[in-house]
């Protein structure tokens, strides 16, 4: 973390207790004047949010607290840096691969916040339309707000337009809506699954600030660098050479039986080996229009039910994950 | 809000006046015509420049650094992605653009499958270094320009004032934090013209750039062998090659190749090339293709240090 402040300053303790607390809480002494010095983080996180806290219900005030009045600084003459931090990192793992006609899309239910586990439920994974599902994960603050305004401009577009949004275009919509927060970006890596109008699975993947790609399969959040290599492996066939004889490898056209198992492993996995998954597993699967849903009745899976109950279709697994 | 703005922006992040609404709350923004779309690009507000939340804060560019650059700082949580090789370069045949297709985020590799080539439209193409979102998003910004452009004036857009229009758009965030290298190709009244257009505000006019990490060593090979009159088979082996060199020395650049060539009818396609495969077994039977690997392994058999047989242990 780095200060995006420097100001200096004098003893004086004034205005409202919690408020100089908090400020006290995240103050940070600097080595020097005027130079950008690495400092620790600020231990006290609570206070910390009651800071932002004020900081969106009393702007005028909290500028002018962020302007810095002179604090107390340990009773000595120091220089006070102070920054906004309005992110925090709650973990979890999310993951979606493409087949020919469906698209599955995953996410572990555990939020945390550094080690402690806040719930052993917190959705990760959201059903757009018929045929659209995202995966959200990041700052649980920015992930619902932003889902919330997804929500909004598909069901605008449903007024506008009287159709369900197609996928491609809810792509292009979630590039321009992280984009317009180039600035202050929302802490949201986003993965949009589903059906294109054409009836082929889709996944595409997104950074915080909206550089998207189509792809086969990704995984993104806490545990991608332990699944994403194995989806490279399984799904991508990477490093993988067919037998002698053997038919050539064609990626992007599993067929979903094999691909909700690979599903299950890399979460289970990821829960052995990484402290912020586990708890839940909640597997969405988008079904191309008139596709067979059989294979699917082993796994428990419940419909969702669709606005248009002929078309794309819907169904959602729940799994236990270990709670350790 | 952007009295409030630029009332407390230092004047080291230049925040214009003119980009109007930095609006708060970005509901404001919304005409009614927004509730149908507009082509995706619905911030874009009544004066056709889109409009972007600023955080509430001193100096909101340093805001952006401390959560964003993870060059200064690996821990920052938001993960841009970086890391490229890209080149371009125009000959009597039109313009080669060859790129790969690397992402990374720190050391982690965050794709092996990026589209680094913009195609803007049928007949200009730009290439990606530097943040992936900024190029994406305004490449296709000056798509949407460029577009209007045809309509108004009947007739394309030159190249020169597609990448200046460009230009002037990076030059108006310039010190907010947009990080971009790109190379503007295509083929006008003028015939192949290639602009080189940077978040700093450059633009420069020329016959052979090669932007991103990789850069250096793409130049290597590109320097060598390049002339204005190479054949189009030589040429795209050319730029395959140079990408291969790059993608081989740096760390930073890598997975696949992807070629473009700019001609008077409009870009196309050439194709997708793996670096690995490129190493060992070469591009394939494509024009140009010299047959073999273009890894000197093959050159050096039975001759290498690292070949036991070939270390003299006599004395």
């Amino acid at each position: 973390m780095r200060i995006s402040t420097i100001e200096g300053g004098h003893s004086s303790d004034r205005g409202d207790r919690s408020l100089s607390l908090c400020f006290r809480s995240t103050r940070v002494h600097l080595r020097g004047l005027h130079t950008r010095t690495p400092v620790e983080r600020c231990t006290d996180e609570h206070h910390l949010h009651f800071s932002l806290f004020s900081a969106y219900t009393q702007p005028n005030r909290c500028l002018a607290m962020a302007l810095m009045q002179p604090l107390l600084a340990d009773a000595q003459l120091r220089p006070v840096g102070h920054q906004f931090n309005p992110y925090s990192e709650n973990g979890g793992t999310i993951l979606a691969i493409a087949g020919a006609d469906f698209a599955v899309i995953a996410g572990d239910t555990r939020q945390t916040e550094g080690y402690s586990i806040q719930t052993r439920y917190a959705p990760k994974v959201f059903k757009l339309t018929d045929r659209a599902v995202l995966a959200v994960n990041g700052f649980q603050a920015d992930c619902s707000e932003f889902v919330k305004r997804v929500l909004q401009r598909i069901e605008w577009y449903r007024h506008a337009h009287s159709k369900q949004m197609p996928l491609k275009a809810i792509a292009r919509m979630i590039q321009t809506m992280l984009y317009g927060k180039r600035f202050f970006p929302y802490y949201t890596y986003n993965i949009l699954g589903g059906i294109e109008e054409d009836g082929t699975g889709a996944v595409y993947s997104f950074d915080p600030v909206g550089s998207y790609e189509r792809e086969a399969c990704r995984a993104a959040g806490a545990a991608s660098s332990l699944i994403q290599p194995f989806l490279d492996n399984q799904i991508y066939f990477k490093n993988q050479t067919p037998a002698p004889g053997a038919a050539p490898f064609v990626p992007g056209n599993l067929p979903i039986d094999v691909v909700l198992p690979i599903v299950i492993d890399s979460f289970t996995s990821a829960t052995e080996r990484h402290i912020e998954v586990g708890d839940g597993l909640e597997i969405f699967i988008v079904l191309a229009k008139g596709r067979d849903a059989s294979q699917l009745s082993s796994l428990n899976a419940t419909e969702i039910p669709a606005a248009d109950p002929t078309g794309e279709r819907v169904f959602v697994v729940r799994r236990d994950l270990k709670k350790d | 809000m952007n009295t409030f703005v630029s009332r407390f922006a230092p004047s080291s992040s230049v925040i214009p006046q003119y980009r109007g609404a930095l609006a708060g709350d970005d509901d404001d923004e919304f005409s009614d015509l927004t509730w149908g779309s507009q082509a995706g690009f619905g911030n874009i507000g009544a004066k056709g420049i889109p409009s972007f939340e600023v955080p509430n804060l001193p100096d909101p560019s340093a805001f952006l650094r401390m959560h964003t650059d993870d060059y200064a700082d690996p821990n920052c949580r938001i993960k841009i992605q970086h890391g490229t090789t890209t080149l371009a370069f125009r000959f009597k045949g039109g313009i080669i653009v060859a790129v790969d297709s690397r992402a990374t985020a720190g050391s982690y590799i965050a794709s092996g499958t990026v589209k680094k080539v913009i195609e803007i439209n049928p007949y200009l193409l730009g290439t990606m270094a530097g943040g992936a979102a900024d190029c994406q998003y305004w490449e296709t910004y000056l798509g949407i320009q460029c577009r209007l452009h045809e309509l108004r004036n009947r007739e394309r857009i030159s190249v020169a004032a597609a990448s200046k229009y460009l230009s002037n758009l990076v030059y108006s965030y310039k010190g907010m934090g947009l990080s971009m290298g790109t190379m503007i190709c295509g083929w006008d009244k003028t015939g192949p013209a290639l602009f080189y257009v940077d978040s700093d505000g450059t633009r420069l006019k020329g016959d052979i750039f090669s932007v991103g990490s990789g850069s250096t060593y793409a130049y290597g090979v590109l320097d060598q062998s390049y002339s204005w009159d190479l054949s189009d088979a030589d040429a795209q082996e050319l730029g395959r090659r140079s990408i291969y060199a790059a993608g081989h020395r740096d760390a930073y650049s890598g997975n696949t190749i992807n070629l473009y060539h700019v001609k008077e009818q409009g870009w196309e396609f050439i194709g997708n090339y793996d670096v690995t495969k490129m190493h060992y077994d070469g591009p394939g039977n494509v024009p140009g293709a010299t047959g073999g690997g273009y890894g000197y392994d093959v050159r050096t058999a039975g001759r290498s240090a690292s070949d036991a047989d070939a270390i003299d242990t006599s004395a």
